[in-house]
């Protein structure tokens, strides 16, 4: 089953990560994700560097959670005439989502679809009020690359791991 | 951060096995020899140089990309193709969640 019924689920909130949520608990299966949001998500919080939103219950336990981070698109070696007369005096701002993790014991209930969604309806509020060219995703593993190939993602050029979709693409559906 | 000193490091006293399958292996081969080096040498001409891309992209968060990739991402990002049946239900799925 997945993407179906309220979200958040009931007895679960989405909120920012903060010190009382069970960070360290998590276990998503895999150490990289677990480490990311046991360790350092919450410093960069601090440094204001990305932002993590957990889906949570009342007792802090974190069911799943996704990381959101400015970045940006190196066209350094773009040739002008591709710029249409407007050459971009900074690399053009791109999202990403950085990180995308469901506790092992929350899996089966299509939270990871839905957090994914959710991350993206954040992305396009952001985009209202600073733009970005496209969002970007870093999949950890071939199966996530099929995951986010599946929702309307595309490879980025010349990488195995991340993919894009245009941001006019994503207001696009999501205005449909 | 941390940086070797110059030139100390260009002595290539150090080895680094990687386990990798067969085909691959055959594959690095064949690339070597088209390029008329080692294997050894071909890895490391290709493999540093990326890595120093991956540690400039993680430390700044500034996506770098070969010249021919960056003009394929932009151009992508230009001229969007008109949405995709996939991208049309991810539409739908953003809506229902925010």
């Amino acid at each position: 089953m997945s993407g179906d019924g309220e979200f958040p689920p009931p007895g679960l909130t989405l909120e920012l990560l903060d010190r009382r949520h069970r960070r360290k608990a998590f276990s998503s299966g895999d150490r990289r994700v677990d480490e990311w949001l046991g360790r350092r998500a919450l410093p960069a919080m601090r440094k204001n560097t990305s932002t993590t939103r957990v889906l949570t219950d009342e007792h802090g336990a974190i069911a799943g959670f996704y990381t959101l981070a400015n970045t940006a698109l190196d066209v350094s070696q773009v040739p002008l005439d591709l710029f249409d007369g407007e050459v971009p005096r900074h690399p053009p701002p791109t999202l990403t989502l950085a990180w995308l993790g469901v506790d092992s014991r929350s899996r089966g209930r299509g939270l990871g679809t839905r957090l994914f969604a959710r991350a993206l309806a954040d992305g396009l509020r952001a985009f209202e009020t600073v733009r970005f060219v496209a969002v970007v995703v870093d999949a950890l593993t071939e199966v996530n690359v099929a995951f986010y190939e599946s929702h309307g993602f595309r490879r980025v050029p010349g990488t195995t791991n991340k993919l894009f979709l245009p941001a006019s693409t994503l207001v696009a559906i999501v205005e449909e | 951060m941390s940086r070797a000193p110059a030139r100390t490091n260009k002595i290539r006293d150090e080895s680094l096995l990687v386990r990798i399958d067969r085909r691959s292996k055959a594959l690095l081969r064949k690339a070597a020899a088209a390029k008329g080096l080692s294997v050894s040498d071909y890895v490391r001409s290709r493999v540093v140089p990326l890595a120093r891309q991956d540690i400039v992209e993680a430390d700044t968060g500034v996506l770098k990309l070969s010249r021919d990739d960056q003009i394929a991402l932009w151009r992508a990002l230009q001229s969007p193709a008109r949405p995709t049946a996939a991208q049309r239900e991810l539409g739908k799925l953003i809506r229902s969640v925010r």
